[in-house]
């Protein structure tokens, strides 16, 4: 009896379900059916636009590929691992006076999101007091670029990491706000000499991640500022450098449900930039495929 | 029963009384005496007007008749209408003069045997007519059994030929007093073309393999050969292409475009002796219009390719765009007509002395292709194309047109019937 009952009630529940519309597909007239919603953290991106930088302006290439994850932790219950990871990076710029390639092969984040966060003090009997903040960390790895007009020079930076702070405790992948002190190593050649330059979580790393449910509208944010250092004259005291850079996406269009999107977007370096270290600002605009950006 | 017939066949016909009971009496004559007949006494009796063909499509029997002056063996190919009561018999062998030799009939169906018995019952209620055995689709048979094709497949062929190809180069300012003829050129051919389509009919695949053409005889000798070329059509059940808005409400826009591929590799190109080596190019194209079967078609095209110039060893890219044509023109596959035109350019390129940086080419080309006769249904065809060129990628040579008329012939392996082939029964072609 109890059996059938259930048997009962798992095909009603079936039945409703089955009739629930597909919330990210809607039909045209004609009964074809399409995409409406877009996961932008996934995909392969290629975009193409201009920009200025310090009012020159150039053509821009871009091509990314993006995974997003999530996973509830084995170990600890209540918790959720929110990954986002950009990998195969490659943007060129070209003019008649410039020529930049930039190569990453990994930029990801990685954040513990906690049902309810608390910090555990071992005193008897334990305290348990409540932390508003998401940990999560920020990653960078092999990050090569070329400015062909500062002559032979380049750059490379090895690894960059940094502990992140999450204030805002989305449940979702979709919003990270992080901040925390980063820890780098990074290779810059001025065309005659090699420097090491290497930042004991001496600097801080931002990163803004906003999306609307639908995947329509992106923004993202992402910085660092702090002292560098050249471990070989560590006592000559620190550089300070900072670099920055804003983008807001907003999709227009979709080609066979492979979105189209426009992307605003504006950056700044404070002695940071390229093998010379110099300071730069640039702001531009492109159109952006993202292939296979399905959820 | 006899009085019976001999009743109704005098009260339903007008005729006067004594011509009406002479028919009456022959009928009932012929009906006994077949009722009587063994297979082997059965008569085939020859036909009113045009022999009648059997169907290829329908089963045939092989089967024993009465022997006679024209065919001696009595071994007949026999498809029959009951709707009718005809039976259809064809001679087995090939006839000349009208009398049956030993040569086989090609290209028959499978024919299956009749039991006697089974015979015996036709002979009873059929008549007897002389026939010409069945041909496939695409082919005749004509009353003496001998099988000849009449619908050709020239997008499936291996081909060769050759063709008289004068030129013409205007001269500088268009002066055509200034221009110079070349009017003891030749044009050799040689190309595989192979055609796959799909069982729906849906998709048709087209490769072009070792295609070439040389042309000799002339001050600057071209070469022009392609090692392999593939392309396709289709004719889609939805939309290929689809676009959705959203500014605003969410909207699909459909795009019935017909977007398909081109690929060519390893292209050479010869002129006197300066030569350009196309390593690979992918075209998106798209079928402006195409034939319900997706031979003929106008499409546009246009990609990228690798150009690897001999002369300065360095590879360049070379954008392509072209609109080409290619109609079938009649049921039968006798009347070609093809075109062209094809604009390249080369980026990238190194510096060559004499000639500028990024040169174009513009070719034009409009041919027609017609089958004249064929040769063991291997068919022989007239072959006349007109092309114009104009290029500034020839060190040394001042850009300009050059033009060229070729008329000559062709002449084709394989080539067989149209996938779009029917039965031919009545050959009214001249």
């Amino acid at each position: 009896m109890l059996a059938a009952l259930t048997t009962a009630v798992l095909a009603a529940a079936s039945a409703v379900g089955a009739e629930l519309p597909e919330p990210c597909w809607q039909h045209a007239a004609n009964g074809a059916r399409f995409r409406t919603c877009f996961d932008p953290g996934r995909g392969l991106e290629l975009s193409a636009g201009g920009s200025a930088r310090s009012l020159n302006p150039a053509l821009d290439l871009g091509l990314g590929l993006r995974l997003r994850g999530a996973r509830d932790s084995r170990s600890k219950a209540g918790t959720t691992w929110l990954l986002q990871h950009r990998l195969l990076g490659a943007d060129a710029r070209w003019s008649k006076a410039e020529r930049h390639l930039t190569l990453t092969a990994y930029e990801g984040l990685a954040r513990r999101h906690v049902d309810e966060g608390f910090l555990l003090l071992p005193t008897t009997p334990p305290i348990r007091l409540p932390f508003p903040l998401d940990l999560g960390l920020y990653g960078r790895a092999a990050r090569y670029e070329r400015r062909v007009e500062d002559g032979l020079g380049w750059s490379f930076e090895t690894a960059r990491l940094a502990m992140l702070f999450d204030p805002l405790r989305s449940a979702t992948g979709r919003f990270h706000l992080g901040f925390g002190p980063t820890l780098a190593h990074q290779l810059r050649h001025d065309g005659l000499t090699l420097h090491h330059e290497l930042t004991p979580l001496t600097a801080l790393q931002l990163v803004i991640n906003a999306e609307s449910e639908d995947g329509r509208w992106v923004f993202r944010c992402a910085g660092q500022a702090g002292w560098t250092f050249d471990p070989a004259a560590f006592t000559r005291g620190g550089t300070l450098r900072a670099r920055g850079e804003l983008q807001l996406e907003r999709v227009l269009l979709a080609v066979n449900d492979h979105p189209l999107s426009v992307q605003l977007h504006a950056s700044g370096a404070w002695r940071d930039a390229g093998a010379l270290a110099q300071s730069e600002w640039s702001a531009g605009g492109a159109l952006k495929v993202q292939l296979f950006a399905h959820r | 029963m006899l009085p019976t017939l001999l009743l109704l066949t005098l009260g339903q016909s007008t005729e006067p009384v004594d011509d009406r009971l002479e028919k009456a009496r022959d009928l009932v004559h012929e009906l006994a005496n077949r009722a009587a007949r063994t297979p082997s006494e059965l008569e085939v009796t020859r036909a009113e007007g045009d022999r009648p063909h059997l169907d290829y499509a329908r089963e045939v029997w092989c089967v024993e008749l009465k022997k006679s002056t024209a065919v001696p063996s009595g071994r007949y190919r026999v498809q029959c209408d009951d709707g009718r009561q005809l039976c259809f018999a064809a001679p087995d062998r090939v006839l000349r003069d009208g009398v049956e030799t030993e040569e086989e009939l090609q290209r028959t169906a499978p024919c299956g045997t009749l039991p006697p018995s089974q015979l015996e019952k036709l002979s009873a209620t059929h008549r007897f007519v002389e026939a010409v055995a069945e041909a496939p689709d695409g082919w005749y048979r004509d009353d003496q059994g001998r099988i000849i094709q009449v619908n050709f497949d020239l997008h499936r062929r291996v081909y060769f030929g050759g063709a008289w190809a004068p030129s013409f180069r205007p001269g500088a300012a268009r002066d055509l007093s200034l221009g110079s003829m070349d009017l003891g050129r030749g044009r050799a051919d040689f190309g595989i073309e192979l055609e796959l389509a799909n069982d729906a009919g849906r998709e048709l695949h087209r490769l072009h393999i070792l295609e070439g053409s040389a042309f000799i005889g002339s001050r600057d000798t071209r070469l022009m050969a392609t090692a392999i070329r593939y392309d396709w059509s289709s004719r889609r059940l939805a939309a290929p292409v689809w676009i959705t808005t959203f500014v605003g409400r969410p909207r699909r826009l459909d795009l019935d475009v017909n977007l398909a591929g081109w690929f060519e590799a390893v292209r050479f190109e010869l002129i006197s002796d300066q030569g350009f080596l196309t390593l690979a190019s992918a075209n998106a194209s798209i079928d402006l219009w195409h034939s319900r079967d997706l031979q003929s078609y106008l499409r546009v095209r246009a990609g990228p390719a690798g150009e690897f110039d001999l002369q300065t060893r360095s590879v360049s890219l070379r954008p392509e765009a072209a609109l080409e044509a290619d109609f079938t023109l009649d049921r039968d596959g006798f009347h070609h007509l093809t075109g062209a035109v094809t604009g390249e350019k080369l980026f990238f390129d190194q510096a060559l002395a004499g000639r500028r940086k990024s040169p174009e080419r513009f070719k034009a080309r409009l041919g027609y292709e017609l089958i004249l006769l064929a040769i063991n249904d291997y068919p022989l065809t007239l072959v006349v194309d007109g092309r114009a060129q104009w290029r500034d990628d020839l060190p040394g040579v001042t850009p300009g047109w050059d033009f060229g008329v070729d008329a000559g012939l062709r002449f084709s392996f394989w080539a067989p019937a149209r996938r779009s082939a029917t039965q031919v029964f009545n050959r009214t072609r001249g």
